[in-house]
């Protein structure tokens, strides 16, 4: 298993409260990996640290190494645009510009770093979310008239518009119905062919459909990280076994 | 009391393989005393054990699927549904292989046996001890002592092994003995197998309970 991103050591937080605790994680090239946990334990802080948005928040902190092919993204000549644009995050909620077209919405990225043949990316970039069929003759609509489902694959494909490597998805589909969870899926198994990809979810069995390797925070550490099957076999943490078997507390 | 759906599922399904594993107890003991004591009344019996066995296989399957389905188990759960389905097979083959013998049985009411059995007996009953091992294990959620597993195992090919070359040795003086020395050595070969059967049942226990491989052969 190579690895895309290697976190050595990380720390994080927001003024004085500590929330990630010296997490070590190799993220493997082209795989799924999947954060689980309970809600608070630092999942959300940790795919924002993957990307240098964390540090956007006042009073954020971080310490410790996150390679990205080798190269630490907070060593002091890392670009964080270049960092941001490298590794891409879909939220957990569908959040396009609204005042934008459906079309600006994938060419803003694009645009800002100086794309010359922009209509070509934005149609790409819809094709590669599998929404291109269903946008294609309303381009110039607002996106607010999209589905949920629509809406997250529109963000995808913002997200992919700018050619990233790596794609963080931040519970991508806790606002949809099954079928466009579904959808979301199959989407994302499509894209680690070309895209490493992390994805933060509190669905197990999410998890379990979708992800290669799956790790386990609580309260900040990082419990157990392995392969997605043995995870659910048999893990090796008994706090791991009683979380995903819905034993916990 | 059982807390959730899965939980209540779980154990409706180890109270059923726990009631499997002792009709195929009883099954093995039963088939061997048919034999020895010539009694049809036991040789049908085993095979009404036999089918009561396939019956209950089929109901535990049936709702582990279900379980399976409807209640997405992981982990120690998944490991348990997963075992639950093996061993109630293994339980099923071995009454199977007891009404295997219960047909060799059949075949002596009218005439004597070659032999007096002790060893096909002894075979029966270190069976017995080795399926109360897995079932007490099972009830328990423990691991069972394999180590005594192992023993019983290695008992039963020793008695195997003594009871081939005694009947080799009949069939070697007197050729007219070979249609039933034949019968007897396939009731201890039976007997060998359900042996070997009710060791890996054990260590499946210890995977479920642990998810930990053990090797019992
Ligand atoms: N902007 C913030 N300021 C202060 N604390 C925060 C902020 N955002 C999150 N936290 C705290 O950090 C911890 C981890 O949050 P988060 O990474 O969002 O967890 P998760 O995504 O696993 O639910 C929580 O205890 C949360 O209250
Ligand atoms: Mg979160």
């Amino acid at each position: 298993m190579e690895s895309k991103i290697e976190v050595v050591g990380l720390n994080a937080g927001f003024g004085s409260t500590h929330v990630l605790k010296n997490i070590s994680l190799s993220i493997p090239r082209n795989r799924v990996t999947a954060i689980i946990g309970p809600s608070g334990c630092g999942k959300s802080t940790f795919v924002r640290c993957l990307n240098r948005i964390h540090e956007l928040v006042p009073g954020a902190w971080v310490r410790g190494k996150v390679l990205l092919d080798g190269k630490n993204i907070y060593d002091s000549d890392a670009d964080p645009v270049e960092v941001r644009r490298r590794v891409g995050m879909v939220f957990q909620k569908p959040n396009p510009f609204p005042a934008m077209s459906i079309f600006d919405n994938v060419a803003y990225g694009p645009r800002i770093h100086g794309v010359k043949d922009v209509h070509r990316v934005v149609e790409e970039s819809l094709k590669k979310a599998a929404l291109w069929e269903e946008v294609k003759h309303r381009l110039s609509h607002s996106p607010v008239s999209l589905s949920g489902g629509q809406q997250q694959r529109l963000c995808i494909a913002r997200a992919l518009a700018v050619k990233p490597e790596v794609i963080l998805f931040d519970e991508p589909c806790s606002a949809l119905d099954p079928v466009a969870t579904a959808k979301i899926e199959e989407l994302v198994l499509e894209l680690k062919e070309n895209y490493t990809i992390v994805i933060v979810t509190h669905n197990m069995q999410q998890a379990a459909r979708i992800a290669d390797y799956t790790a386990f925070f609580l309260m900040g550490e990082l419990v157990e990280f392995g392969e997605t099957a043995e995870i659910f076999e048999n893990p090796r943490d008994k706090r791991t076994e009683d979380y995903i078997t819905g034993r916990f507390g | 009391m059982p807390r959730t759906p899965l939980e209540r599922g779980m154990e409706e399904i180890r109270s059923e393989v726990i009631r499997l594993g002792g009709i195929a107890k009883q099954a093995v003991l039963m088939s061997v005393e048919a034999l020895k004591e010539r009694d049809m009344q036991k040789a049908a019996r085993v095979d009404e054990l036999e089918e009561e066995s396939d019956i209950l296989n089929l109901h535990i399957d049936e709702n582990s699927l279900k379980l399976m389905a409807l209640q997405q188990p992981v982990a120690r759960d998944l490991r348990f549904v997963n075992a639950m389905i093996k061993i109630s097979d293994n339980f099923e083959r071995i009454a199977d292989l007891a009404q295997k013998i219960a047909e060799i049985a059949k075949k002596y009411e009218e005439r004597e046996l070659l032999k007096p059995l002790i060893d096909i007996p002894r075979m029966a009953s270190t069976i017995a001890e080795m399926i109360e091992l897995d079932l007490e294990a099972i009830e328990r959620h423990v691991s069972p002592d394999t180590e005594k597993l192992v023993e019983k195992d290695d008992l039963l090919d020793e008695l195997y092994a003594q009871i081939y070359n005694e009947l080799i040795s009949f069939m070697l003086r007197d050729p007219r003995t070979i249609d039933d020395a034949t019968d007897l050595l396939f009731v201890a070969r039976y007997l060998e197998r359900i042996g070997d059967i009710a060791a890996k049942t054990g260590a499946r226990v210890v995977y479920m309970v642990e998810g930990r491989r053990v090797w019992v052969k």
